[in-house]
């Protein structure tokens, strides 16, 4: 005998309902298989024989007030019905999830409270698609999120609530790292004398480097002598310098009005030791160098890094060096400044971690020597 | 103003509980996802529990770029707790290669369960021996884009115990015994694609599984496509085949509901032809018992004796046709429907002709089977254009299918008076005799 046929002979005996209370105390009845497409209620119904009659209806938890239990219950009709296409069952979601942030919210968590996960998948992706693209201060508007980190919580590094092994660690390498840095900076100051020598030859090889781009320069200076090379790839650097410079001004303005530099605004002003920031769209030089710790913390073979990076770099790199070292010494709330005002303006560079400092000055000084 | 307005509303999306937040987060791109950390210090924390990882470099060539790409995925990844439940990356050759290696043994140590890697290389030197026995791997995804061939490497002992989804594309397989050790390491499969993959000269495709319900093999390229595909797979319901190899075994495919064959080209000479009509009759002779078939490819003046090609096909009741007839797809349908007995539904594509004797050709060119007219419920035309050839096939049809319900024609796309056009046709085809009564007529 059909569904249908019985329907016809017994139509009162055919519906049967589930007794639900909400947390404020009213109850109501719900067609059962309607209320049991939820998993927590089917649980009690069948683990606990609840929601029979009035006198033990379920109650449901508190996060689900009467109103979203009309929604849920809504959804629920709709979709536990079988013979529905999948076609149909998209465009019923898509006109369903139509609404206010603020419902949505407590949609997600009532459904999350019964344990029904289509639909919590539902709205958690309408919540992505309201949040996806949009700058921290937009957000912040839409779902009223208090804006309670304080300028320096959102630069520094994440506190050592946890006194977890890890971040002591990473701790240790910062100080490594700066002493290092420490040392290159004296070996700079032998160098920088000897540099000068080469600035003059650099004049005829001006109009083949001025019409290139930086990758085929290089590749002719490899094939070049050396004694060529680093006057090259100084002024290749120097160019380029400037050319980054203007170009992350340009950059600078333009990321204002975006999302993801809405946040390097914020964050750009990195530190050593300053860790979670996503380098997105142009970095600061300080990031890179704890972004170095991180790639050796990996336990990755980094020896070869150094060689991957050409001459023309180094130089541009020690520079870079210099200025960090001097920044390190100087004070922290001065350095606070100096930074927020200068990040914008740094571009990414990668800092070889290369523990033989010595190897790199003595192969500089081969080709200088040149 | 906006601070005020701020203050008055009512954080609602913070009360969810973390599990929720992260599912949140996890469909966004890790980017984004990362950076509401500095939204308050409620959503601080909740960035380092999301499970899915997306990342993706935009296919940024410049140096810094990549620099930052890279270390933005190292702190990423130093900063997560918890296991990775999906792990998608998307990078070129800007990449440094060990740093990529070490991204996918960190989701393979954090018992990933997806792993989907869109790689643009030169050469494959960054895929860790370890994905190839990871216990917890569901879904894998290798897709590779390369000038040159890149040979996958594969440990000896290859062990998949959860694995159930495997696309593998723009890779070539070294030699049979890889293939043969991939494939029967994985217990579970249910899911196989392999696309655009090299075969060597002389391979035999092997595919042997108890578990798999889907299986693609599409647009492999062998030598001279000297190469041999071996399938044995009896929960199979739906085998899709994209040019066709030197020869096809095909072993107890008895739960094979749909197949899809692309037959590519079927060149006008007999070598061809002879290959081609054996690996035909294997392939058809082995779906035997398939219920909705698509067919496509560009037929040569050989298919005119199709049945030499395709057999009988019994249990087919659905037939979708798109191919470029050479001689015409007025000569061939006759003899081509006559190997489906119990079709009911038929989708046809029309399309353009290569022959030039063409408008010689009288609708129709022979008789159509006369179980047809007693079955066909379902006929529609795609791309209809409305020359007359169409029209006569559509007035035939009309006139004979006795049990037709549902007659749908699709015109082709036309950037003018689309709607004008439509309802032209509309008029012109409602004007026709139709022998079944409960018949409709759409034109979309």
């Amino acid at each position: 005998m059909s569904e249908v046929d019985m329907a016809v002979i017994k139509p009162e005996m055919m519906k049967s309902y589930i007794w639900l209370q909400t947390a404020d105390g009213s109850i109501q009845q719900v067609e059962q298989e309607v209320a049991m497409f939820c998993p927590m209620i089917c649980h009690e119904v069948i683990q606990k024989g609840m929601g029979s009659s009035k006198n033990y209806a379920i109650s449901l938890p508190q996060r689900v007030n009467p109103a979203m239990l009309s929604l849920i219950l809504d959804y629920c009709r709709f979709h536990q019905v079988p013979g529905r296409s999948n076609k149909e069952r998209k465009s019923f979601d898509e006109k369903f999830i139509r609404m206010d942030t603020k419902r949505l919210c407590e949609l997600t968590s009532a459904a999350d409270s019964l344990q029904l996960k289509p639909l919590v998948d539902l709205t958690s992706r309408a919540l992505a698609r309201i949040i996806e693209g949009k700058t921290p201060e937009e957000i912040r508007e839409i779902f009223h999120l208090p804006d309670d980190l304080t300028e320096e919580e959102k630069l520094e590094p994440l506190k050592n609530t946890t006194d977890d092994p890890r971040i002591r660690l990473l701790n240790r390498l910062y100080a490594k790292k700066r002493k290092e840095l420490k040392e290159r900076e004296k070996l700079k100051n032998v160098e920088v004398e000897e540099e000068r020598v080469d600035d003059r030859s650099v004049d005829d090889l001006l109009s083949f480097i001025n019409g290139d781009n930086g990758d085929e320069v290089r590749e002719f200076c490899f094939a070049d002598s050396k004694g060529i090379k680093t006057s090259k790839s100084k002024k290749k650097n120097r160019r380029r310098k400037d050319q980054q410079k203007s170009t992350s001004a340009n950059e600078a303005n333009k990321n204002h009005s975006e999302e993801s530099n809405g946040l390097n605004s914020v964050c750009h002003s990195s530190e050593v030791g300053q860790k979670i920031r996503p380098s997105i769209g142009a970095t600061s030089n300080l990031q890179d160098v704890e972004d170095d710790i991180f790639a050796n913390k990996n336990e990755f073979d980094d020896g070869d890094i150094d060689d991957e990076i050409d001459p023309a770099l180094k130089e541009k790199l020690d520079r870079e060096v210099e200025d960090f070292a001097r920044r390190l010494n100087s004070d922290w709330p001065e350095r606070m400044q100096e930074i927020l005002s200068l990040g914008q303006e740094r571009k990414a560079v990668h800092f070889p971690l290369n523990g033989n400092g010595s190897v790199r000055r003595y192969s500089r000084a081969e080709m200088i020597s040149k | 103003m906006a601070k005020q307005a701020r203050m008055e509303g009512v954080d609602r999306i913070s009360n969810l509980p973390d599990p929720i937040l992260s599912h949140i987060l996890s469909f966004l791109p890790t980017k984004e996802a990362v950076a509401t950390s500095i939204l308050s210090t409620r959503w601080s924390k909740i960035f380092s529990q999301i499970s899915n990882l997306n990342l993706d470099d935009h296919c940024k060539r410049r140096k810094s770029d990549s620099y930052s790409f890279m270390n933005f995925v190292d702190r990423v990844l130093f900063y997560r707790i918890g296991v990775v439940d999906k792990f998608h990356l998307k990078c070129g050759d800007s990449i440094d290669s060990y740093r990529v290696d070490g991204w996918i043994r960190y989701a393979l140590l954090n018992r990933v369960r997806e792993l989907d890697l869109c790689l643009k290389v030169k050469e494959l030197n960054m895929v860790p021996l370890g994905v190839f026995t990871c216990k917890t791997l569901e879904v894998l995804r290798l897709d590779i884009y390369s000038k040159s061939n890149i040979v996958l490497k594969l440990p000896v002992e290859i062990c998949y115990p959860s694995l159930k989804i495997l696309h593998l594309s723009g890779i070539e397989f070294s030699d049979d015994d890889s293939i043969q050790r991939l494939f029967s390491g994985c217990s579970v499969l249910e899911e196989l694609v392999v696309d655009r993959c090299n075969l060597k000269h002389r391979c035999k495709f092997n595919v042997s599984s108890p578990t798999l319900q889907r299986l693609t093999i599409a647009y492999t390229k062998g030598y001279y496509q000297d190469y041999e595909i071996v399938i044995d797979a009896p929960s199979l319901v739906y085998f899709k085949c994209c040019h066709l190899p030197k020869s096809f075994l095909l072993k107890n495919l008895n739960s094979l509901v749909e197949a899809c064959v692309d037959f590519g080209t079927v060149f006008d000479c007999y070598d061809s032809f002879v290959y081609y009509n054996k690996a035909a009759t294997d392939l058809f002779k082995g779906i035997s018992n398939v219920q909705s078939l698509h067919l496509s490819g560009i037929f040569a003046e050989v298919f005119l004796q199709v049945s030499n090609i395709i057999p009988e096909l019994p249990k087919l009741t659905y037939l979708n046709l798109d191919g470029y007839f050479f001689v015409g797809w007025e000569r061939v349908l006759p003899d081509l429907l006559a190997c489906f007995p119990g079709l009911e539904a038929l989708v046809f594509k029309v399309n353009q002709h290569y022959s030039c004797d063409i408008s010689r050709v009288k609708f129709p060119a022979k008789a159509f089977p006369a179980f047809l007219w007693s079955q066909l419920r379902t006929f529609k035309i795609l791309s209809f254009k409305g020359q007359k050839n169409e029209f006569q096939m559509v007035e035939y049809f009309l006139e004979y299918a006795q049990v037709l319900e549902n007659f749908t024609v699709q015109t082709r796309e036309r950037k003018q008076d689309a709607a004008n056009w439509r309802s032209k046709i509309t008029k012109k085809l409602s004007k026709l005799q139709k022998v079944s009564k409960k018949c409709k007529v759409w034109v979309v």
